[in-house]
């Protein structure tokens, strides 16, 4: 690794590890602070004005249906969380945030927007541009890489449309 | 407008306001700036907002919420939604 190479690797590295900690910070010391980082998520694949089923909330948070109904189970318990069954279809659970859990999930957001209000602040609309194209670059590329090591190969077949050990084959020399 | 919307929206925003912040009704006027008069942070701010939305069955993002700083801000952006409702 070359000297630009590393100075990039340390600063994701850090990025990446500083915001986590620092999230996980802010929620330990505020008004919700028996909140886990993932059960604030798992409110944030709820959604705010959205009454999901826990099949569309475990698919938009990347998790199973069974890790969503224990994480659910918790945040019912807490009172962030309701369930209700489908109006239409009694088979069908609904999850949605209640007052609590939509206060959260605001105080929360507020932090997400301050972040990023902060590191825009100084910059030109020119160099906000920069950094919006180049962050959905390395988004692009991670996500890539996180599904290539997540997906089942089925899933991933039938998505990019090409076979698994092809796929695997050609990435491989990337990374 | 629901009959539930009957009783003025200035009375229902006071009353919301008065349960938030705890300070009686009467003492609420319409100048009156959110956070630098009646001393609201964020939470308070939230609570009073969601307690809104819930009650005119509308939202209210944090753009609008930048964008409101007295009491009278906010009757008059919840009427305008109201009023745009009905059309």
């Amino acid at each position: 690794m070359n000297h630009y190479e590393q100075e990039i690797n340390q600063l994701m590295l850090e990025i990446f590890n500083r915001i986590l900690v620092t999230e996980e910070k802010a929620l330990s010391r505020g008004e919700f602070k028996d909140l886990s980082v993932a059960e604030m998520h798992t409110l944030e694949g709820i959604g705010l004005y959205n009454s999901r089923t826990m099949s569309e909330t475990a698919a938009i948070l990347e998790i199973t249906t069974g890790t969503l109904t224990v994480a659910v189970d918790r945040l019912v318990r807490k009172g962030y969380v309701a369930r209700n069954r489908d109006a239409s279809d009694r088979r069908v659970v609904r999850v949605c945030l209640t007052r609590k859990g939509k206060l959260a999930y605001r105080m929360h957001n507020k932090f997400h927007t301050l972040l990023v209000d902060r590191i825009t602040e100084p910059l030109s609309t020119e160099q906000r541009d920069v950094l919006l194209t180049t962050l959905k670059g390395i988004a692009g590329f991670v996500g890539e890489q996180y599904r290539r090591y997540t997906e089942y190969p089925e899933k991933q077949e039938k998505r990019t449309g090409q076979p698994h050990e092809t796929r695997t084959t050609r990435l491989e020399g990337t990374l | 407008m629901t009959s539930k919307h009957s009783e003025s929206v200035g009375q229902i925003v006071r009353e919301a306001l008065a349960s938030v912040i705890g300070t009686p009704e009467k003492k609420i006027t319409g100048e009156a700036q959110l956070i630098l008069d009646l001393g609201m942070d964020s939470l308070a701010l939230y609570e009073f907002v969601i307690e809104l939305e819930e009650y005119f069955e509308l939202q209210i993002s944090d753009e609008d919420i930048d964008r409101i700083h007295t009491v009278d801000d906010i009757i008059n952006e919840i009427e305008r939604r109201l009023e745009a409702g009905k059309t």
